[in-house]
């Protein structure tokens, strides 16, 4: 069930030279969530700007939520100056999951950007229950904070940044190993020129998942501004999203 | 009778909140969030003869106070409305309008037959949408096409029939007018204002049909001068809509003139505001009827 929950601000901190932030918020009851889900985020009590902010969930633990952002507008701009002790108002779980994973899976994580947050819950949630490996680009350096759950539950951990600050130089892609039919299951979150090439280069389309974004109204399904054209059919991605398998989606060109 | 009853027409109302179609999907998304038969009623996503896919993306862009919308009229069609959602929305405990819509006038007609075979409370013509190539507002701009298809519907339809106006018609009062004589039972002012959004970053228009439908808050006042002036004029029951996030909004409304209210964007926003604004006209209407202070504002000045 979706719930307005009224969290705290607990922790708000720049954690990359690209604006990148990590917030905390403790929602003050344990709720259900799962990885991939989302909240909308209510950056202000006045009507300007009007919309919720979509946002996936960066980690759980007991009742405080995370989320990993990125300034890129007023709704983020807003939500990087709330100070310690601010009320936010969130609406969650929304959207469906990443699908169960099975003890000892190979799972390849792909992430640009601040698309590591649905993955970061991802590996937090399963630990080393399963064997991940982690791809993570970024154009510039972050700290290290915000990729460290990466580094004590993955098999394997590259990093790299288009200026070199951080690990490889490069896009993350360039450093992927040559079989990607080799692991059961990869997950990827990030630019969407990104996920595209991703697509491209595994055969087996049927293991891929996305976390995929899309303008929202709602978040609930009664807008319908988030519409993808998928391979067969409309997809929602509030609803029937944010985690589409690389079966249902398609991409242009 | 209970403060909070307001009659249009033929039909009565729990209460004069309504949400507005295209912003609380067909009724049952919301019910996730609470029990909409305590609503006054809901307006159904407008539905087309065949089913739609609707624009491409971006459909959704923010302003100032409001956003403009291009869906598109997204819909699943009559066909699959009728055997997925009219079931459901026949045992609801409150009024359900259906809102239909269409390219060429003759989808009025056909829609408004059909429907006659089922169970709801009436019906409201989209003659407004500004996201559409053909029908939408280009009809409801048109004085004249407004009262042909407002008078066919009627005479086919056994439903009251209600007219949702668009802000870019000229000469309004006329419109209306028109309606009045084609025997509509209500007009719902407004649909959304016709809007452009340049994306400044990328240097083009956001959207791919280049305008689109303004909402929210920033309306408002637009709306209501509009509102004012039509029940100066003593036509038709007002159906009010445009930019209402709270309940002063509502107050101002009913007393600009307007029987019922729809809210519209505020739902995407906060999918409670239903039920909230309900329990606050509760407790505003514990001594005081509704229907005392519609159009209240024009005797105080
Ligand atoms: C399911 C989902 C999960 C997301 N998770 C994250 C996350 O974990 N971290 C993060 O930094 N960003 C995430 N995003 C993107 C984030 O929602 C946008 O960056 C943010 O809404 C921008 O708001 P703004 O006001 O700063 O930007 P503006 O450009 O001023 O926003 C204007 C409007 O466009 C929308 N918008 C702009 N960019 C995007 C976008 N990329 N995706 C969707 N809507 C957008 C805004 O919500 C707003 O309605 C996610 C998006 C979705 C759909
Ligand atoms: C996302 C969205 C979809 C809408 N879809 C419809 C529709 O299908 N039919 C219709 O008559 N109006 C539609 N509208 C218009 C609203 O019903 C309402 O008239 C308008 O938004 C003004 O009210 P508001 O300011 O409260 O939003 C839509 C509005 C929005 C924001
Ligand atoms: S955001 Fe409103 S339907 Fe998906």
């Amino acid at each position: 069930m979706v719930r307005e929950l009224f969290g705290e601000v607990i922790s708000n901190v720049k954690v990359g030279i690209k604006n990148i932030y990590l917030l905390k918020i403790k929602i003050g009851e344990v709720v259900e969530l799962y990885p991939g889900q989302f909240a909308m985020i209510k950056v202000t009590d006045s009507f300007d700007p009007f919309l919720r902010r979509p946002m996936s969930l960066y980690n759980v633990e007991k009742d405080i939520c995370s989320f990993l952002y990125q300034v890129v507008g007023r709704g983020t701009e807003i939500l990087s100056k709330k100070r310690i002790g601010e009320e936010v108002n969130l609406l969650l779980p929304l959207g469906n999951t990443f699908p169960k994973l099975n003890k000892q899976e190979k799972i390849l994580l792909v992430g640009g950007g601040v698309g590591i947050a649905p993955l970061n819950f991802l590996i937090n949630f399963y630990k080393d229950k399963v064997n991940f490996y982690s791809y993570l680009g970024f154009s510039s350096i972050v700290s290290e904070e915000i990729y460290k759950d990466f580094k004590e539950y993955s098999r394997e951990l590259v990093i790299s940044t288009e200026d070199g600050s951080l690990g490889f130089k490069g896009k993350v892609l360039e450093f992927l190993p040559d079989d990607l039919e080799y692991f059961d299951k990869i997950f990827s979150c990030g630019p969407s020129l990104m996920l595209e090439s991703l697509w491209r280069r595994v055969k087996d389309k049927g293991k891929l998942y996305f976390s995929l974004e899309e303008k929202m109204g709602c978040g609930i399904g009664i807008c319908l501004s988030c519409a993808l054209k998928g391979r067969d059919r409309m997809f929602h991605v509030c609803k029937d999203g944010p985690v589409l398998s690389g079966m249902e989606v398609q991409f242009d060109g | 009778m209970d403060n909070l009853e307001v009659k249009v027409g033929s039909l009565v109302f729990k209460n004069p909140i309504l949400l507005a179609s295209g912003t609380c999907g067909y009724g049952k998304e919301l019910m996730e969030f609470y029990d909409i038969n305590i609503l006054g009623g809901i307006v159904t996503k407008s539905i087309t003869l065949k089913s739609r896919e609707g624009n491409p993306n971006p459909r959704i862009w923010e302003s100032y106070g409001g956003i403009l919308n291009s869906i598109g009229l997204e819909n699943k069609g009559l066909e699959k409305f009728i055997a997925e959602e009219i079931p459901y929305l026949e045992k609801l405990n409150t009024n359900v309008v259906i809102s239909i819509a269409g390219e060429k006038q003759e989808e009025f007609y056909e829609l408004a037959k059909e429907l006659n075979n089922y169970n709801f409370s009436a019906l409201e013509l989209n003659l407004s949408c500004p996201n559409v190539d053909n029908g939408g507002m280009l009809f409801g701009v048109d004085k004249e096409t407004v009262k042909e298809i407002t008078k066919k519907v009627v005479k086919i339809s056994d439903k009251p029939v209600w007219v949702k106006l668009t802000p870019q018609a000229s000469n309004i009062s006329e419109i209306v007018k028109g309606i009045k004589k084609a025997g509509g039972e209500a007009v719902v002012v407004f649909n959304t204002y016709l809007g452009l959004a340049i994306d400044w970053k990328n240097r083009r228009p956001v959207f791919k049909r280049v305008f689109a439908g303004y909402s929210g808050p920033a309306i408002k006042p637009l709306v209501l001068r509009h509102v004012w002036e039509l029940y100066e004029e003593n036509l038709l029951p007002i159906v009010g809509c445009g930019g209402i996030v709270n309940f002063c909004d509502v107050l101002e409304y009913l007393l600009a003139g307007a029987t019922l209210v729809q809210i519209g964007s505020a739902n995407l926003r906060d999918p409670w505001i239903g039920k909230k604004l309900v329990e606050e006209a509760r407790e505003y209407f514990k001594y005081e009827r509704v229907n005392e202070i519609i159009g209240l504002a024009h005797k105080n000045y």
